[in-house]
């Protein structure tokens, strides 16, 4: 029943310099900015008066070209502002880019562009509780807690197109972030009033699908605020399959303890002294190996003082002539010296040939000892189906690598995420140097 | 449901879309006019309305929470950062609502009948009030003043000068306004919607778009 | 499960550990000698282990 015309985009000349001027805000637009001589006009004054001119050092051009139109979740929205924003920490300027995009039905929505991260911004339609947690603020919307990560002041350095507020380069209002990766909350106080928006981070490619541009958008530098950790449920995920398959192996090592027979096959005990020219090689008596393919615990008890003994051990298996061959040496020295009473090595020693096929087997033994020693009395005993735990450790261990390497690099990530932020990690000993 | 009248001004047919209208502007002279009794009464005359930009007019239909409703009339409001519309939603029940679109953030809300209202000196930004046993906060205080009216009102509004506003939020995405148009504090109690939960039909056209 | 990648790491793991437990492997190394004939019996003295890594121990520390 509104008897006015559908509003139109207006084509204008900017009374300044008389570059046309296209406002496609209808009538929400306040102001407009000249492109060409950075005049920026009131919108509702038919002259288009001039409210501030600006110097820009240099002309910043916008990623996305302003009057081009993309589809978000679905709707088509326009870019109709673009200004650059920066603040000042520690004496370095940081500025950001933020799009206006306008829709007559569903309004504004921002999409802001920081060294190649995105963020798709919303105006929150509910008030966020501000608190404390621990010795951080944090604020609390729509069931989820968001960790401050800055207060800033913020500056427009630079403006072109059109703002549905009275826009001014120079204008300054005070900043405070938090996030919740991949979402962030900002709120922006000036004198008057505070408003909360909710940011949501997406991709790049993202953005240029969304309004068809052509070539491809810049790559991001760093870790963002609110940039989703690549990590994140995933080292979750592995630590509980890593502790899943620990427990595992745990059972594992007790089921194959329990079950080994740790057989004793054989032993005997015997004396060697070196002599020239004596044979010092014997074989002892046929014993019998039972059971499937598996290992065979040798282990040789010396009394050994000072000294050291060499022995060739063969485990002959009499029906297939296979032989099992291996050398051990046992030694053993002490004494006591200005540090107290010292001892190196051993009298006994504990080897294991692995999978020995069953059968009967005899032992191939030949001791050497240095030519003027004494003697050594010795004993060979032989078990079975030994369960070993050497196995289960390298398999933990290896277990454990893929986690513990996520987590260091999950780790790093955190950490330049916050090194950025109000609340810098603690300097550690040199700096990690990858910005990815 | 619509009551035949005419406008006392210019004599034009004024169709009443809810029957229990107070007030209405005649589209083609611009009068105000004020139901007494049987009569309508000439109090004054709405300027040009200023060009604006809601995508609602008079006769679009909506629904929310599964409700009904039908755009009858609006209230425009200027400020010093630009305007806002009260669009005057009826009911099925014929009872009144309120869509307010602020440069397309949109809030439906309902005049709520409390008492104890706090007096317009003492309202202040950060200022907690609870009403209905929902805490709300005040973030925002507008000083407006009346723009123009359009279509059927519930009440008689017209020329008011500067006006105050109170608008409050709760942590929950309730919304609250505080009227101070009147002597008499009015309160508003609603939430802020999504422009697609509300599936407008008969709504204005915008060229490109 | 994003990752199953891990997930085929820690089954081969368990697999390989249940394998090498079960066939009682060994981390010692043994050589194994084919055609020992069954003259050593009666002459040990004969039989020369062809060892590879035969540490010559030149004695004591």
């Amino acid at each position: 029943m509104s008897t006015a015309p559908p509003p139109q985009v207006k084509s204008l000349s900017c009374p300044n310099c008389g570059a046309p001027v296209v406002i496609r805000g209808f009538a929400t637009t306040l102001s407009v900015v000249c492109g060409n001589c950075h005049s920026i006009l009131d919108a509702k004054d038919p002259n288009l008066a001039v409210l501030q001119q600006f110097q820009a050092a240099e002309r910043i051009q916008p990623l996305i070209p302003l009057g081009t139109r993309g589809k978000i979740r679905g709707d088509p929205y326009e870019a109709i502002g673009f200004q650059v924003r920066t603040i000042t920490a520690d004496g370095v300027d940081y500025s950001w880019a933020e799009y206006l995009l306008f829709n007559p039905y569903k309004g504004f929505r921002y999409l802001t562009e920081y060294h190649g991260h995105w963020n798709d911004v919303t105006m929150l339609r509910t008030l966020p509780e501000v608190g404390t947690s621990g010795s951080r603020p944090v604020a609390k919307a729509l069931g989820q807690t968001y960790r401050h990560f800055q207060t800033a002041d913020a500056r427009t350095t630079f403006v072109l197109g059109e703002f549905p507020w009275q826009v001014r380069v120079g204008e300054t209002v005070r900043v405070m972030d938090f996030v919740a990766p991949p979402r962030m909350l900002s709120s922006e106080t000036t004198g008057s009033e505070t408003t909360w928006s909710l940011g949501e981070y997406i991709d790049g490619r993202q953005v240029w699908q969304m309004f068809q541009l052509p070539g491809s958008p810049p790559r991001p530098v760093g870790v963002y605020e609110n940039q989703p950790s690549p990590f994140g449920a995933n080292l979750k995920e592995v630590w509980m399959v890593c502790l899943f398959f620990l427990a595992a192996l745990l059972a594992l090592l007790l089921f194959f303890n329990v079950f080994a027979s740790k057989d004793r096959v054989f032993s005997g005990s015997y004396f060697f002294s070196p002599r020239a020219g004596q044979e010092a090689s014997f074989v002892t008596d046929v014993f019998e190996l039972k059971g499937r393919t598996s290992n065979v615990e040798f282990s040789t008890r010396t009394d050994l003082n000072n000294n050291w003994a060499y022995f060739n051990y063969a485990l002959i298996n009499t029906d297939t002539n296979q032989a099992f061959d291996f050398g051990r040496e046992v030694s053993y020295y002490f004494g006591s010296d200005s540090d107290g009473s010292w001892t190196e090595g051993g009298q006994n020693d504990t080897a294991m040939v692995p999978s020995v096929p069953s059968g009967h087997y005899y032992l191939r033994v030949e001791p050497e000892m240095d030519a003027n020693a004494a003697g050594v009395t010795y004993s060979i005993s032989l078990r079975r189906d030994v369960p070993t735990w050497s196995y289960f450790l390298i398999a933990a261990l290896l277990l454990l690598v893929p986690p513990i390497f996520l987590t260091f690099r999950s780790t790093g990530f955190e950490q330049a995420r916050w090194r950025e932020s109000d609340y810098p990690p603690a300097v550690s000993s040199g700096s990690s140097g990858d910005d990815d | 449901m619509s009551t035949p009248a005419n406008c006392p001004n210019c004599g034009a047919p004024i169709r009443f879309l809810w029957s229990s209208a107070v007030q209405t502007v005649c589209e083609f002279c611009h009068s105000i006019l004020v139901r007494r009794d049987v009569n309508l009464e000439r109090v004054g005359k709405v300027a040009d309305l200023p060009p604006d930009s809601s995508p609602i007019q008079i006769a679009t239909e909506g629904s929310y929470r599964n409700r009904a409703f039908q755009v009858v009339g609006r209230i425009l409001y200027e400020y010093e950062q630009g305007g806002w519309n009260e669009w005057h939603a009826i009911f099925s029940g014929s009872s009144s609502g309120w869509l307010s679109d602020a440069q397309a953030l949109y809030a439906v809300s309902f005049a709520a009948p409390i008492a104890g209202l706090p007096p317009v000196a003492s309202v202040q930004r950060g200022q907690q009030y609870n009403f209905n046993g929902v805490l709300y906060e005040v973030t925002c205080l507008t000083r407006a003043h009346y723009r123009g009216v359009e279509g059927e009102l519930p009440f008689e509004y017209w020329n008011k000068d500067e006006v105050l506003f109170a608008d409050l939020e709760s942590h929950d995405g309730r919304f609250a306004t505080l009227d101070y148009s009147d002597p008499q504090p009015q309160l508003y109690l609603g939430e802020m919607v999504e422009f697609d939960s509300l599936g407008l039909k008969n709504l204005r056209q915008f060229e490109g778009w | 499960m994003r990752h199953p990648f891990y997930l085929v790491y820690c089954l081969a793991l368990l697999g390989a550990t249940t394998l090498a437990e079960y066939r009682g492997w060994s981390l010692t190394s043994v050589n194994e000698m084919k055609d020992v004939p069954k003259s050593v019996r009666d002459n040990p003295g004969a039989y020369r282990a062809h060892y590879m890594f035969y540490p010559r121990h030149i004695g004591g520390k």
